[in-house]
């Protein structure tokens, strides 16, 4: 089974070391990269789909051409990769998305650097309340300080 | 020095023309059809070179050769075919191979082929790196670290090795469940009997079913003679089933059995084969819970989990870190790379702060990047991968067996949209598919106002 990681992005937000971890860490281990597109949205209401029908166009076209740049300097470094984008709720969508795959063996938050960072509001992020429940460890990734 | 070339083909007349040729300049030649019995010929004594065809039943000449030097790092292998191809060429080459000869050749050709690898394993003899040596890399394989956990592990495997109980290794990718594996076979009874990995992950069913049990001549399109599978071919030795949580229920069933007759039958066979294997299995997922959820057998779970050996991340370990760097540019050095005395204070606190997420394994590839890179005896922090130099890892894994409750999952959520929303309640009871007013009493009972 080849090894693979996961590079969990949220709302279109890359944070760059992530993605330098991300392909580094693939070379050395010789790993597959799979970047996973979350784009927070509710389908709870039964006239979401029709309304929200040209925003998810959008997010789809944008978000296509997002991931197909990410892939592209990782396929010219040699790597292989793949990539998803999900719409719905983040964990529930990133649980499904695993759920469907066999297991990875490093997820790296590839939105921002480490969680606590990024809060304003009290609570953890979603991911970090997931990580109990992943089969790999979650890695965030911060710029060393100097 | 008398060298022992090993010739594997299907095809009779090759192998007889090839061993003539060998034979009269003076080489000990064995030759086979069969790549499995090849491969456990191969266990019982040592051979310098391995001349082996490409396209064979069975096993193919890539797959062989990736076993060989795996198992025989000093052997050198030659692979020949009458159906060249460049990737193939590329692949065989960047696996190992010695030479790609493409049939038909002449036989001065292949004489200077096989004299130029045989010269290749002479000086490797020379500058230390002899056969014997690597044989003991391979056969007494060392499990490196002080921490009290990896001494439980090492006292568990002198308790457990000498009994025939099957044991259960567990632990993340590249940990080191082989080596715990071959551990346990080089310290039990079985020693001089093969070693046998097999990769549940690697094959499919029907694959699987065909390399672990073998066929009989005729049980399918394309099976031209009987072929004894891996299981058969472990006989008196150890068969090491990695990552076994990915092999497929009937197979389950079929392993089962064989576990509890200790006998097993041939794909399109009817004779029961008496076989003598302990079994070493390991798994990087949760297996209990595999169970549990009814993806992987409950008998077959507690028969292979007579004992559970459970090896802790490289993470768990930091301690061990420094040893197993010495350890590995130890190791470096005794395959011919440069001698590396010291390895900075900088770059060793770079090293015990990162998490290692792919482990030991992922520790040897930054030495040997390290130590391929570095200028003089020593290794120091610019040496290190650029990512390690500049950026900064946390790991998060919960304390296994520790779940969310339904409202921490809740309020988390909440709070996490509030932060994209900008604040902005509308928007979040929105997304939640709430009224605002029910959103507002969830942010007051949560505190997140």
């Amino acid at each position: 089974m080849m090894n693979e990681v996961l590079l969990v992005l949220e709302n279109e937000q890359v944070y760059p070391g992530a993605l330098i971890y991300a392909g580094e860490y693939a070379r050395r281990t010789d790993a597959k990269v799979t970047f996973l597109m979350l784009v927070a949205m509710s389908f709870s209401t039964p006239d979401a789909i029709g309304v929200k029908r040209n925003t998810l166009h959008k997010i789809e076209t944008r978000v296509g051409k997002l991931l197909a740049e990410l892939t592209e300097t990782f396929i010219q470094k040699g790597l292989e990769v793949s990539s998803a984008l999900k719409i719905g709720d983040p964990s529930q969508e990133l649980l499904k998305f695993l759920a469907d795959r066999p297991s990875f063996q490093a997820i790296v938050w590839g939105s921002g650097q480490d969680f606590a960072s990024t809060g304003k509001i009290k609570g953890k992020h979603w991911l970090q309340n997931l990580s109990g429940n992943l089969e790999c460890p979650l890695l965030t990734v911060s710029r060393r300080a100097k | 020095m008398t060298f022992k070339i090993m010739l594997i083909d299907d095809e009779p007349v090759t192998l007889k023309r090839l061993r003539r040729l060998l034979e009269k300049k003076g080489y000990v030649v064995s030759s086979y059809s069969d790549p499995v019995r090849a491969l456990k010929q191969m266990a019982t004594c040592k051979y310098h070179l391995v001349v082996t065809d490409l396209k064979m039943p069975g096993m193919d000449g890539l797959d062989l050769m990736i076993t060989v030097k795996a198992r025989f790092p000093g052997t050198e292998v030659i692979l020949i075919t009458g159906f060249a191809s460049i990737d193939t060429a590329i692949e065989a080459t960047r696996e190992g191979a010695f030479y790609y000869l493409e049939k038909p050749f002449k036989p001065e050709q292949f004489l200077e082929k096989v004299e130029a690898a045989l010269e290749r394993v002479k000086i490797s003899n020379e500058v230390g790196i002899s056969c014997s040596r690597m044989d003991d890399v391979v056969d007494l394989p060392v499990i490196i670290g002080k921490s009290p956990k990896i001494n439980e592990i090492e006292a568990l495997i002198r308790q457990i090795a000498p009994t025939d109980c099957n044991v259960l290794i567990t632990g993340d990718s590249g940990s080191g469940k082989e080596l715990v594996a071959r551990s346990i076979h080089a310290s039990s009874r079985r020693a001089n009997g093969p070693f046998v990995p097999v990769n549940c992950g690697a094959f499919s069913e029907t694959l699987l079913d065909n390399e672990l049990f073998g066929h009989e001549k005729g049980a399918f399109t394309g099976a031209v003679a009987s072929h004894a599978g891996l299981l058969e071919a472990a006989d008196k030795g150890t068969v090491f089933l990695d990552e076994i949580g990915e092999m497929p229920h009937a197979m389950q069933v079929k392993l089962l059995r064989v576990l509890q007759e200790k006998e097993l039958i041939r794909v399109g066979g009817n004779k029961a084969i008496p076989i003598d294997i302990r079994i070493v299995s390991a798994t990087a997922k949760d297996l209990k819970s595999e169970v549990t959820i009814g993806a992987f057998r409950k008998d077959m779970y507690y028969r292979i989990n007579v004992v559970n050996i459970e090896l802790p991340s490289l993470k768990d370990r930091p301690d061990d870190i420094s040893l197993l760097v010495f350890h590995i540019l130890n190791k470096i050095h005794k395959r011919g790379g440069d001698e590396i005395k010291r390895i900075s204070s900088r770059a060793m606190t770079m090293l015990k702060s990162y998490s290692f997420p792919g482990n030991v394994r992922e520790l040897e590839n930054i030495l040997e990047r390290a130590a391929a890179i570095s200028k003089g005896n020593d290794i120091k922090a610019c040496d290190l991968p650029p990512d390690l130099i500049e950026l900064e890892l946390h790991a998060y894994q919960r304390p296994k067996g520790q779940m969310m409750t339904l409202a921490e999952l809740e309020k988390d959520y909440i709070a996490h949209l509030l932060e994209i929303a900008s604040q902005t309640r509308t928007q979040t009871a929105q997304i939640l598919g709430i009224d605002r007013a029910s959103l507002w009493r969830k942010i007051k009972k949560y505190g997140l106002g």
